[in-house]
């Protein structure tokens, strides 16, 4: 495998948002803010309506990162050391989330990968960096 | 919204808690993971509840808020049936206004140790940048 900066990290759909798989995250989570839950909370607290928890959307990003060292880049000896996620914008009901990336620094002891999360709107929702350490 | 700055530092925590099989496997299968007894990467975020904690005594109501960052460093794996202790604390507060919203950024830290360890027992470290918005009326 010719590992490279600038390597692309397919894009992957995940499913779309919906609102059991939000009250399972929140059972699973502990994070059981309305405003993921309740259409009236979401609105109230000046919300379009319900929006995904932005942690969900970090454990897609999460799974393709792993997914893409252990089968896209073949480096199983390589463990997650730092990730870090920013949320971008909000994520809807229905939402698909797309996560793809790249090599953003290579080296044999060391792989960085850069990451996004885009809805089925091309929209970035999320951006995250992953560092893995041999 | 008050300031929330005379606030930094406030602490809380201990938390003891044991990982259990039954955690990770439904924390697995609400994020879409096949059952695993490795936890994925943001298993830590189960551990949230000093954070909880701080935001229900400084006065923060959750439909408030907006997550905005996260970040973990992971130093061991956390197990099943690994004894945990869980420490937060309000390590920044900063604060924004635009002509229609006031905005105060915060950042929680938390650190989780695995008991009964000798030596190098911290399993990890999570911070997280939250926002409270508030309309200007």
């Amino acid at each position: 495998m010719n590992i490279h900066v600038g390597m692309s990290i397919e894009p992957i759909p995940f499913s779309p948002i919906t609102l059991e798989q939000l009250q399972n995250y929140a059972a699973a989570s502990g994070d059981f803010n309305q405003i993921h839950l309740d259409e009236e909370v979401a609105k109230k607290s000046g919300l379009p309506g319900i929006i995904a928890h932005g942690m969900l959307i970090s454990a897609f990003i999460s799974t393709r990162a792993a997914q893409a060292i252990r089968q896209d880049l073949e480096l199983n000896q390589f463990r997650l050391v730092k990730y870090q996620t920013r949320f971008r914008a909000m994520t809807f009901l229905g939402d698909t989330p797309i996560v793809g990336g790249s090599v953003k620094e290579w080296s044999s002891e060391e792989i960085v990968l850069d990451l996004q999360a885009k809805n089925q709107r091309g929209e970035l929702i999320a951006t995250a960096i992953a560092r893995f350490r041999k | 919204m008050l300031s929330l700055k005379s606030e930094i530092g406030r602490s809380v925590g201990p938390f003891y808690e044991t990982v259990t099989l039954e955690q990770m496997v439904t924390f697995a299968k609400a994020v879409g993971l096949p059952e695993t007894q490795i936890a994925p990467p943001t298993f830590m975020t189960v551990f949230r509840q000093g954070e909880f904690e701080l935001l229900r005594l400084i006065g923060v109501q959750l439909s408030q808020i907006l997550h905005a960052e996260q970040e973990y460093e992971y130093i061991q794996d956390l197990s099943v049936g690994d004894q945990i202790r869980i420490d937060s604390k309000l390590s920044h507060v900063a604060e924004k206004q635009t002509s229609s919203v006031d905005m105060q950024f915060l950042t929680f830290e938390t650190c989780i140790h695995i008991e009964g360890k000798s030596a190098e027992s911290l399993a990890g470290k999570a911070r997280s940048l939250i926002v409270i918005r508030t309309q200007k009326k």
